[in-house]
């Protein structure tokens, strides 16, 4: 039961995250959306993944919050308590098929016993393949931001 | 209840956002959403058959989902600074004409060089 209301507001605020033209709602949507699924993380049993979503969440949720205050427009219509009920309502529509459908999944037959740590430990060249691409890909967003920042000093 | 049918709920909100706002933010958020759904059938099929490969995977795919958001919004917001806006539509319709104008500019210096 715990689940399915869980499952029930992660999509209700989902949605809304999608729906508020205010930026700042919109992001506080998202962020109760990432908390829910830790719990819903926590509560598959996966508690590593829930930490880790917590903690990463965290950062997202702050990054967003200071960027949307530099983002957000000031000519942003108001939303009628109508149409917030409205996307409620929708939300709690699309929440429906997941609570009464099921779609069957054929486990694998083949026994793999792991543990998380061996897991991580078998995955570490994937890991160092992400951590270079992350890196390579940092590195190209600073170097294109001292760029436009050099060629607006040039103009000016 | 089903995980693969809430990750394909989650999914479809997001491309809905996606398709629908044209605001910057708001793809941010989509895309969030987006990965946060396909990022989240690793846990659950990998915590409902007791395998921790899904949760490793998740872990690594989650921080360079992270990593890769930090720097889209950096450059959200320099761009944004440089043109004022936030609208993609618009922005597209500033670039459209900045284009233009580089097209005519290249044109006029040909014609001056003839």
């Amino acid at each position: 039961m715990i689940i399915e209301l869980i499952v029930i507001l992660l999509i209700i605020f989902a949605f809304l995250a999608v729906h508020f033209e205010e930026a700042v709602y919109a992001i506080g949507s998202l962020v109760c959306m990432l908390l829910l699924l830790a719990l819903l993380f926590a509560l598959n049993g996966a508690f590593f993944v829930a930490i880790f979503q917590l903690a990463v969440g965290v950062g997202t949720a702050a990054l967003l919050f200071l960027s949307s205050e530099m983002l957000s427009e000031e000519s942003v219509k108001k939303q009628t308590i109508q149409s917030l009920i409205a996307a409620i309502a929708i939300a709690i529509l699309l929440s429906l098929p997941v609570i009464f459908l099921s779609v069957p999944i054929i486990a694998p037959s083949i026994p793999i016993v792991f543990t998380f740590s061996q897991a991580l430990w078998d995955l570490r060249i994937v890991d160092i393949l992400i951590q270079g691409l992350v890196i390579l890909v940092t590195a190209v967003g600073v170097v294109f931001f001292f760029h436009e920042i050099k060629k607006e000093k040039g103009a000016s | 209840m089903d995980y693969l049918i809430l990750s394909v709920v989650l999914m479809g909100i997001g491309i809905y956002g996606l398709l629908s706002k044209y605001q910057f933010l708001k793809t941010v958020i989509s895309i969030e959403l987006i990965t946060n759904a396909a990022t989240m059938n690793f846990v659950l099929f990998a915590s409902s058959i007791l395998k921790p490969l899904g949760e490793a995977i998740f872990i690594l795919a989650f921080s360079t989902d992270a990593c890769i958001s930090a720097i889209v919004l950096v450059l959200l917001v320099s761009i944004s600074r440089k043109y004022g806006t936030c609208d993609i539509r618009e922005l597209a319709r500033l670039l459209h004409s900045e284009n233009n104008d580089h097209e005519t500019n290249n044109c006029e210096i040909i014609a001056k060089r003839e």
